[in-house]
């Protein structure tokens, strides 16, 4: 652990703000190792993990205009990574894809793996991989030959940069806050049909009306067609390859605040010390988004967050 | 106000009440009870008993690479296709077959068979049975020693090259470990050595082991001898094979009429759990594999099936043929899909009579052949088997041998055993999507790789392939 601050303002406080940088190593982290099952014991559990991590804090606050209108900027950044150094439980190449969050050596904590995608079959909608460097549709056999060094890294699933603008105007009694917040340079999956779960009618997911029907559907779509059978190999070369896997960089209109002061410094007749009237907005949804699927990255499974909108007073008595 | 004569005189009633509450609460048994089965340390013999009933994960379970190398079966190129690579190598007799980060079930499981037996044998040296535990005492330490006999048996058969008298000091054996302490490294013996544990284990067992246990996933006795009579015909010792296999059979010799077998279900064999299986001694499984348990894509070799005959009744409950060349078996003696390896009469009839026949006895041999076969025929059409020459009643047995103990795990130490005479060395050969692949008698490929995880955790010496 190591850090470094630095704690800064200008003249009148126009500015003021601090940057923080850290070194954060995880050593001796608790992990799990393969042990000589010859002795009954297949993994020993212990202090034997350790991560790297990497990051820094900027914050500051400035007064744009400081007269009857007043406009002030809050700036927070961050940065941030964590690599795994060390980790000696190994899973199968195909397991860091399908079955997330297996620490690897040198890679992000959490991170996202994928097949290699070469497109649908023309003829059948299959969905294709590569085996042994070439396009293939064995699916178990891809899977069993996917090893760390020819599975494809996406990139981390946590955001290395983040953080939120907050400007606030205000005028007299009046203020008005708006909050940006920003999550940049990490990546997500997107959600597809699962044709296993359909067959066993158990429930679908949109994808399933843009899947490839005829011959030319593969020029515009990537869901393959659906199989007669259950074939979990089929389905997971599709549902776990590169072409799902997109950035999720996003700016975010988290919330507005509108709102109304009063105290008795202004009106000594007033029975409160200070009267806020409010209208506060959250989740206002998505300004900006880098994936061309059109989605929330954050928040795909459910849905968006809804939407609240509430008006208060508050009393300070 | 409140008088504070009261609140004083209030105070020592609390103190008292305290006092009683502090005596009361610490009763021992209460503190020791454990919230979880999982953090019990086992110390009393009913602990150590229920440690040996393990068999939904542990006991009761064989390795089952060996019935996937062996050509009980072959698999379709889409069925090899779906295969783990473990499998799929196993099955092309593949130079090395294991990933570096994957474990084998075949070496884990046995070694954890192992490893529960050498806690109950710690365990109970540390206990000194009185008149009334006695027998239990004996019951649970017999069980240790048989059950860590067989894995050490069942892995040997997999990771150790076939036992020859003559070479067993030089050759390597598997990892004898005999406590449950984990720091202790594990090293190859020699194979004699390892043949001599199983000995010891097994002679201990049979002096500890009860006549008969409630449960066939349990050894007694007979089971101790059972295994004793397998054991020895895998070394060549038909001697002592035929001492045990008698016994044996003294003891238990029922077998099933298949004529009386009505099963509609698929798997046609009288269950083995359920104990209608009156020829099971000891019930073993194989470990699960995609290849062995329930594969329609694993089939037998026509040329296998066409030894039956058609009165021979194994011919219709072995098998499910539904066209010339899709031929799957079905005959397992758990009655289920799982792949029996237990011990059972049928396979003592023919230690025994391969035993007798190599000493000269013929007559007995094929008598004791007719008895097992008279079972296994339509009524009345079956004409007992005769022999001239010791070598055409070895013949005969041999061949009966192939055809009553397919899928049991059996087949392999057969070839490992009988390609040692040359008059029996059998060539193995199989195509894979259009290539064919060849098991010449006595390769080193009859014996297989150990994991490569355990080499690289541990040193030891890699089987040559």
């Amino acid at each position: 652990m190591f850090n470094l601050g630095l704690d800064f303002s200008f003249k009148n406080q126009i500015l003021t703000g601090s940057l923080d940088y850290y070194h954060k190593d995880g050593l001796d982290l608790i992990g799990s190792s393969p042990f000589d099952s010859t002795t009954g014991v297949t993994t020993f559990t212990g202090n034997n993990a350790s991560t790297k991590g990497r990051g820094f804090d900027l914050s500051f606050q400035s007064k744009n205009i400081d007269r009857i209108i007043k406009w002030q900027t809050n700036f927070i950044f961050s940065y941030n990574s964590t690599i795994v150094q060390s980790f000696k439980n190994k899973v199968s190449g195909s397991d860091y894809i399908t079955n997330y969050g297996q620490p690897l050596e040198s890679k992000p904590l959490l991170a996202i793996y994928s097949y290699k995608w070469a497109g649908l079959d023309p003829a059948t909608g299959d969905p294709r991989g590569y085996l042994n460097g070439q396009i293939s549709k064995e699916y178990d056999q891809i899977q069993n030959s996917t090893t760390t060094e020819n599975l494809i890294y996406n990139g981390p699933t946590t955001p290395k940069y983040f953080g939120s603008i907050r400007n606030t105007f205000s005028y007299k009694n009046l203020s008005l806050s708006i909050n940006i917040a920003y999550r940049l340079g990490y990546y997500f999956r997107k959600n597809t049909v699962n044709y296993a779960s359909i067959l066993q009618g158990q429930g679908g997911h949109g994808d399933y009306n843009l899947r490839w029907q005829k011959p030319g559907d593969e020029n515009f779509t990537t869901v393959p067609s659906l199989p007669n059978t259950i074939d979990y190999g089929r389905d997971n070369i599709y549902r776990f390859s590169e072409i799902l896997v997109a950035p999720a960089d996003h700016i975010r209109l988290q919330d507005i605040n509108l709102s109304y002061n009063l105290n008795r410094s202004q009106i000594t007749k007033l029975p409160f010390a200070n009267i806020q009237f409010y209208l506060y907005a959250n989740n206002l949804g998505l300004l900006w988004k880098k994936n061309h699927f059109g989605i929330d990255p954050d928040n795909q499974t459910y849905g968006p967050i809804p939407r609240t909108i509430a008006l208060g007073v508050k009393l300070d008595l | 106000m409140t008088n504070p004569k009261y609140i004083k005189k209030l105070s020592y009633y609390l103190i008292a009440v305290l006092f009683c509450s502090l005596q009361l609460s610490c009763k021992k048994d209460f503190l020791e009870k454990k919230p979880d089965k999982a953090l019990l340390v086992p110390v009393t013999l009913d602990d150590f008993q229920e440690l040996l009933n393990n068999s939904a994960d542990v006991m009761n379970f064989s390795p089952v690479l060996p019935l996937i190398s062996s050509d009980d079966l072959f698999i379709t190129d889409n069925g090899y296709n779906a295969l783990p690579p473990q499998e799929q190598k196993s099955y092309a007799w593949a130079q090395s077959i294991y990933d570096l980060n994957s474990n084998s079930i075949d070496w884990d499981r046995p070694y954890k068979q192992v490893f529960y037996a050498n806690v109950v044998l710690d365990g109970l040296a540390n206990k000194a049975p009185d008149q009334t535990s006695q027998e239990q005492y004996n019951r649970i330490k017999g069980q240790a020693l048989f059950t860590r006999a067989l894995a050490f048996y069942n892995i040997s058969e997999e990771f150790a090259a076939p036992y020859h008298k003559a070479s067993a000091n030089t050759q390597p054996g598997i990892p004898i470990r005999l406590t449950a302490d984990v720091n202790i490294k594990s090293v190859r013996g020699t194979l004699q050595q390892t043949y001599d544990q199983i000995l010891i284990d097994l002679n201990t067992a049979l002096t500890l082991l009860p006549a008969s246990q409630n449960y066939l996933t349990r050894p007694n006795k007979i089971a101790a001898h059972a295994l004793l009579a397998r054991l020895y015909l895998s070394m060549g010792d038909y001697k002592n094979a035929s001492i045990n296999a008698s016994i044996c059979l003294q003891q238990k010799n029922t077998l099933i009429n298949f004529n009386n077998i009505q099963s509609v279900s698929t798997y046609k064999m009288p269950k083995s759990l359920a104990g209608t299986n009156v020829e099971v001694i000891y019930h073993q499984v194989m470990n699960f594999s995609a290849a062995t348990t329930v594969n329609a894509t694993t089939l037998v070799d026509p040329s296998l099936y066409q030894l039956y005959d058609d009165n021979d009744l194994r011919k219709t409950l072995f098998f499910k043929k539904t066209d010339p060349v899709t031929i799957n078996f079905k005959g397992n003696y758990t009655g289920t899909y799982e792949n029996f390896s237990g011990m059972a009469t049928d396979e003592i009839y023919l230690i025994q009579a391969e035993c007798l026949t190599r000493s000269g006895e013929i007559q007995a041999a094929m008598d004791l052949l007719n008895q097992l076969l008279m079972n296994r025929y339509v009524t009345g059409k079956f004409s007992p088997l005769t022999a001239n020459n010791a070598e055409e009643a070895l013949n005969k047995i041999l061949l009966e041998r192939r055809k009553e103990l397919l899928f049991r795990g059996l087949r392999w130490s057969d070839l490992r055993r009988l390609n040692q005479e040359p008059t029996y060395q059998t060539t193995l050969t199989r195509t894979i999507k259009g290539q064919t692949y060849t098991l010449l008698p006595n390769s080193d490929r009859y014996t297989l790789p150990i994991p490569e995880s355990v080499i690289q955790a541990t040193g030891m010496q890699q089987n040559p392939r």
